[in-house]
């Protein structure tokens, strides 16, 4: 990918964004939901997060682009405590005041983090409506029903679908699924990891306009995406991850009109 | 002819290739000290490699002893040196004091004697299984099967004919291993269409069905239904034995003693294990090996991995059948079906255990093993039921069952296995701390890629797809794709993450059969025909999730490449036929060769787990190229190297592309595909979106707006 | 006539406890990927626990009571079979690293001749719960003890057929057999539910035991053939769906019979083990097997 900022390698030479202001974005939003300081995460010898940190505020869309390879699934299966590499990690990461880089996933989950993998991965030989209520897992109250006919309405084609098996719909509907799936589970924080893949423009769209619509709604989302144009668009704020250090951070607005990010990806 | 017949040719032209390969020698020994920027070849330019002969020249003598060397890289190994190694030598000693124990040394006597020839004879059965199991990774848990048939066969044929020829124990016993292999086939080829767990269950569901038809009143006539076959010929012992029901030498009449068969069991331990150690060192035991650590990888290196998973079986059933014969000739001259399927359930899984405490795997691993269950079984046991009074021999199966757990879940790799990775290590830190000399460079016929040109027709296309799609389900992963690949190209294929590019080499390589449209091959047309027969064709490939084999040497990675290339078989390994070990010198010559090429020859007999992550991805590729190919397809090999060895990596592509082999890339690392393609093809949501050339393609709006999204093209431009 | 109609009985009856058995087999399965081997011997053990509780030259309880015990004990030895053959591999795939069949199959043997060192080689007599359909000592020649055998079956089918398609712990268990780490992400703790399957599998065991102690006595070695034909019965009903287990338990069970009727009397059990092997090779997923629905 880029030559000259990839080498540059650790988590501490960040470039604020050149946007129209010059200057380093502002944090908005409200009390922070996630924290990740300084991790590190290694693949055996091969270090594939050298050192990253990020913050993610309530009420915030935050987004990390990066290429392929550059780290992003990775830091998002660290956070959600799926990673294989478990025990090769360091580094502190906090969510909901919690430091929870020892804890197996499910306790994670509870803490109100609702994750939405790479791949989609929903339960294929289960149906739509099995899915969501796999979503709600972890609720105790009643008003499950209520929230998996507010999924059929803000996705209908769930609605359709919902007693047929997951695995026989196509891409954009699952990653549809995937994501009411996670806010079945009303979390504190929505995590997509790369919703857009191997998905076709028309579905990107919507898939966008969606989380555009959490977004408004007041959620707290942290997407990681490839499609880096899209998702800066959406984004408060943003980071930009190249093999597995932050290399730039900004606000979306201003990491848009930065050349370097064009250079990130295509090379020069 | 193959590549024997082009190392023979490039001998030939040895004397006017000398001042060339020195000068080669030079280069290479100037870039190792760093004087030449790595990535650049010698012949960069012109592809000529004239343009060096000005380099210093060589000493004289140094061009000789790397001839020389190269010599001795090729003659194959003498057919005794293994004699001489420690094992060798260790197992010799062995088989005399085998031999001259009884007469004389310590711990002999009536009973004792018996259980040595009892251990000998299930270290055989746990050869077998080792084949199959260990080194082939299919685990049989029915090998009891073959002992009941081997010795089933010898008790129908010794009694039934009598003093005639079948009747005749020589006779009987070599029916029996036939007989053996037979049913070896009939159960391993259904058997072994199935995998992992279904593959044990299959063999261990074929048990009761043999304990039927032996117990069965139907077969009565042949196999005494329960009360089985007794009276079988057996050597002479304390038993006053009719003359016609002795075992006699062959063509002659005279009487086996207990010793004499003694010696002929001894003999033929020490020749199955020398049979089974030959088959492992072959090529044959590098497949079942490649086999069993990933059998696409082994596939893709010209491996045929049904052929070599049969065979290993039916040798297996051969080694049981054989040891079951000798066992009911051996102890009481009877054979009976015993009371129920679970008997020879429990058995087949006490061989498994004497092979995983042993070693699975090894080779010295059935002999350790097989001592051990019965060191345990008929000394440990009694012994300390004697001492302490505890009744142990009720619980022998708990005991061997505790062994098998302890043994699966802490130290899979069994006793001989620890061994050998203590031996590893040690070898790994003497590695570092006394690195190795450098070694005198092999001639270049052996270290340069070739291309191969047999069989080839269609001119400049070498590869191609028209209106190639793959679909699933309703999801076109390729739609209509047409991509021609010019020979003697670098072709890159690019595209975001689920744009199809796997999908797409998956249909390239025999993987997949798609749905529309063809795909060509050197002329033929290939869509629909088994993966093996492009691989045999000429197609190398690279993974992109890293297929190499970790537990084999660095060398012996490259040597499974050249596996398609040799003819000699299965038996004529085992017996290491002058051909055999030529073939064998040959492909080791040649794969240290390529090794060279990609620079990791002083690794050849490291474990290939070893090595760093890059050189391991230098070694799939050296593997791939060991094919001769005509087309080299990489799967992302840059993929978690550093940006010094992708400069690296793009070199020896260029090199790669001198030889004349072309190299189809897949990759996201823009830097590498820019940098090195002559053509690049564009995937987005199955569709090609663009071809062309590496600056047609960077300033192609459609391909911006594929890996950037429609807004890229606004805001940044093309 | 009257015959045929008895041996389909029969089948039917001696399914119920193959249903039983592969039920165990599929739920296990379910979540895990793994094939228990030691669930005949499950079985066994729940057998002799009944044995001990209900027999007069046992502890001599009323036999609910007795049937608790086994039960729990039974569950107990579904929990142990788990904690020393499958929890000690740690995190390993199924389908590559076998290491499962071994340590389940070393399990298995170490049950039986535990059993046997303490309780002896002889089988034991149990007295059935129920003698007669109110006067009539058998009907068909069936008597009510094997009918119990079917209706038990059928009824703990079909319960847990609705457990496990309508509940979240079904679902959770369908999901973690599926895709453990994404079911993770939903707060399931896949860790209990592989031991909650071992430990259904174990009760379902101990029924098992229960419900066939009284129609072919109690020994050491009552688990074996059982479970072997069980496993069969799940494989050809679909290895993973509780419909698949008990519609290949009854078929087995009938199979079984009317092959012995025909005349096939020693050859029944290689037919059964044959059935076994083209099933695995043809159509390993079985009659009702899960189809794997797979997206590229």
């Amino acid at each position: 990918m880029a030559k000259a900022v990839a080498v540059r390698g650790g988590g501490q030479e960040k470039t604020p964004a050149s946007g129209a202001k010059g200057q380093k974005a502002k944090k908005s939003g409200g009390n922070v939901v996630m924290e990740v300081a300084d991790l590190h995460v290694f693949y055996g010898a091969v270090e594939a997060l050298k050192g990253i940190s990020f913050e993610v505020r309530d009420g915030e869309c935050v987004s990390i682009i990066g290429s392929n390879g550059a780290g992003k699934t990775t830091t998002l299966k660290t956070v959600t405590g799926v990673s294989e590499l478990y025990k090769s990690v360091r580094g502190r990461i906090t969510i909901d005041g919690q430091r929870v880089e020892a804890w197996p996933a499910h306790k994670i989950a509870r803490l109100g983090v609702a994750h939405s993998p790479e791949g989609r991965k929903v339960f294929a030989n289960q149906t739509v409506r099995d899915n969501l209520m796999l979503g709600a897992f972890t609720r105790k109250d009643s008003e499950v029903d209520k929230d998996i006919d507010e999924q059929y309405e803000r996705f209908p084609i769930l609605g359709q679908r919902k007693n047929q098996p997951a695995g026989l719909m196509s891409g954009g509907e699952q990653q549809m699924l995937a994501m009411a799936r996670a806010l079945m589970a009303r979390p504190k924080v929505l995590l997509f990891d790369e919703p857009s893949m191997g998905l076709a423009p028309l579905i990107v769209k919507q898939v966008f306009e969606i989380i555009q619509q959490l977004k408004d709604e007041g959620k707290t989302i942290l997407l990681v995406e490839q499609m880096a144009f899209q998702a800066l668009g959406i984004a408060d704020r943003a980071y930009v991850l190249e093999t597995g250090a932050i290399t730039m951070e900004g606000t979306g607005k201003d990491l848009l009109e930065d050349p370097r990010v064009k250079e990130a990806y295509l090379g020069a | 002819m193959g590549f024997l017949d082009d190392l023979k040719g490039a001998n030939r032209d040895a004397q006017s290739e000398r001042d060339r390969r020195r000068a080669l020698k030079a280069w290479a020994r100037a870039r190792a000290r760093g004087a030449v920027p790595s990535g650049e070849t010698p012949a960069e330019g012109n592809g000529d490699v004239a343009a060096i002969t000005s380099a210093p020249r060589t000493d004289r003598l140094e061009a000789v002893s790397g001839e020389a060397a190269a010599e001795q890289a090729r003659k194959p190994e003498p057919r005794l040196k293994v004699l001489t190694s420690p094992g060798g030598i260790a197992f010799a000693v062995l088989i005399f004091l085998l031999l001259i124990w009884p007469f004389g040394l310590p711990g002999f006597n009536a009973s004792s004697f018996l259980e040595v020839q009892n251990i000998l004879i299930f270290a055989m059965i746990v050869m077998g299984l080792n084949l199959i199991a260990g080194y082939t990774g299919q685990l049989s848990l029915g090998q009891k099967i073959f002992v009941l048939i081997g010795g089933y066969t010898v008790g129908v044929l010794t009694t039934e004919f009598d003093s005639g020829f079948l009747g005749n124990h020589w006779i009987a016993l070599l029916t029996a291993v036939v007989v053996g292999m037979g049913f070896g086939a009939l159960l391993g080829l259904p058997a072994l269409r199935v995998k992992g767990a279904y593959l044990s269950i299959v063999t261990l569901a074929f048990v009761p069905i043999f304990y039927v038809a032996f117990n069965s009143q139907i077969l009565k006539g042949i196999f005494n239904s329960a009360q089985g076959i007794s009276d079988i010929k057996t050597p002479v012992g304390n038993l006053a034995r009719p003359p016609q029901r002795v075992v006699t030498f062959p063509f002659s009449d005279r009487a086996m003693t207990d010793y004499d068969y003694y010696v002929f069991v001894v003999f033929t331990f020490a020749a199955l294990f020398f049979l089974a150690r030959n088959l492992v060192k072959s090529r044959w035991g590098r497949g079942m090996t490649a086999v069993r650590e990933s059998e696409i990888a082994a596939k893709s290196s010209g491996v045929r991995v049904y052929k070599v998973k049969v065979t290993a079986f039916m040798i297996s059933a051969a080694y049981a059948s054989l040891a079951g014969a000798m066992l009911t000739t051996l102890t009481t001259g009877q054979i009976s079906p015993g009371a129920a399927p679970a008997v020879h359930i429990r058995d087949s899984f006490v061989y498994v255990v004497m092979m995983i405490l042993g070693g699975t795997g090894t080779l010295a691993g059935p002999i350790v093993g097989a001592t051990a269950v019965h060191a345990i079984r008929q000394f440990l046991i009694p012994q300390v039921q004697e001492t302490f009074g505890l009744n142990l021999l009720n619980w022998t199966t708990t005991i061997l069952a505790v062994l098998a757990l302890v043994s699966v879940i802490t130290a899979p790799s069994g006793t001989v296995g620890i061994f050998n990775e203590r031996r590893e290590r040690a070898k790994g830190r003497k590695r570092r701390k006394h690195p190795e000399p450098p070694q005198a460079r092999l001639p270049e016929a052996l270290v340069r890629p070739r291309v191969r040109t047999e069989g080839i027709t269609g001119g400049d296309i070498v590869l191609e797809t028209k209106e190639m799609s793959k679909i699933f389900g309703g999801l076109r992963a390729n739609d209509k794709v047409s991509i021609a690949v010019k020979r003697g190209t670098v072709h890159s294929l690019i595209g975001p993450n689920g744009s199809g590019k796997t999908t797409f080499i998956n249909v390239v390589t025999g993987v997949y059969v798609p749905e529309e449209g063809e795909v060509w091959f050197g002329g033929e047309r290939i869509d629909g025909k088994p993966a093996f027969v492009t691989v045999e064709k000429g197609m190398g490939r690279t993974f992109q999730n890293l297929q190499i084999w970790r537990r084999m040497t660095v060398v012996e990675n490259v040597m499974v490449g050249l596996h398609s290339r040799a003819n000699a078989g299965f038996v004529a390994n085992m017996i290491r036929t002058p051909v055999a070990r030529r073939e064998e010198a040959e492909i080791k010559a040649r794969a240290l060769g390529l090794l060279q090429f990609v620079g990791l020859e002083k690794w050849a007999d490291v474990p290939a787990g070893a090595l760093p992550y890059g050189p391991q991805r230098y070694l799939e590729i050296a593997r791939a190229l060991a094919l001769d190919p005509i087309v080299c397809i990489l799967d992302e090999p840059a993929a978690g190297l550093n940006p010094a060895e992708v400069r690296d990596l793009m070199g020896v592509i260029r090199r790669i592309k001198e030889t004349g082999i072309t190299t189809f890339v897949i990759e996201h690392h823009m830097d590498l595909v820019m940098g090195v393609s002559d053509e690049i093809s564009v995937l987005d949501y199955g569709k090609k979106i663009a071809e062309g050339t590496p600056a047609e393609v960077q300033a192609n709006d459609r391909v911006i707006e594929a890996y950037l999204g429609a807004e890229a093209v606004e805001h940044v431009g093309a | 006539m009257e015959r045929f109609l008895q041996a389909i009985l029969q089948g039917l009856t001696s399914g119920g406890v193959y249903a039983l058995i592969a039920l165990a087999f599929s739920i296990v399965y379910m979540t895990t990927r793994v094939i228990n081997f030691a669930q005949g011997e499950v079985l066994m053990i729940g057998a002799y626990l009944y044995f001990v509780g209900f027999s007069s030259s046992g502890l001599g309880l009323a036999w609910p009571i007795a049937l608790v015990v086994a039960l729990f004990g039974a569950m107990l030895v579904g929990l142990f079979v788990h904690l020393i053959a499958i929890a000690p591999l740690g995190k390993f795939d199924p389908n590559t690293n076998i290491g499962w069949i071994l340590t389940t199959l070393s399990v298995s043997l170490i049950l039986v001749e535990v059993v046997r060192n303490v309780a002896g080689e002889q089988a034991k007599r149990i007295d059935p719960i129920v003698t007669s359909f109110g006067g009539k000592k058998t009907i068909f020649t069936i008597e009510p003890k094997q009918y119990l055998i079917l209706i038990v079956g059928v009824i703990l089918a079909l319960v847990l057929e609705v457990v496990h398609s309508k509940t979240q712990l079904g679902r959770a268990l369908r999901a973690t057999a599926t895709d453990k780490a994404t079911a993770s992400l939903m707060g399931i703790n896949t860790g209990f539910m592989v031991r909650y399957s071992f430990a259904l599998a174990g009760v379902l065991g101990g029924i098992g035991g229960w419900l066939l102690a009284p129609v072919i006595f109690v020994d050491p070695n009552m688990g074996t053939l059982v479970g072997l034909t069980a496993f069969v019965a799940a494989v050809v009903g679909g290895i993973g769906s509780t419909r698949g287990a008990l519609v290949g338990g009854l078929t087995i069970g009938v199979v079984e019979s009317l092959a012995r009727w025909a005349g096939a009397g020693e050859w029944t059990t290689a037919m059964v083990f044959l059935t076994l092997i083209l099933i695995l090779v043809l159509k390993p997923t079985g009659i009702l097997g899960e189809a794997l629905i797979e997206k590229v």
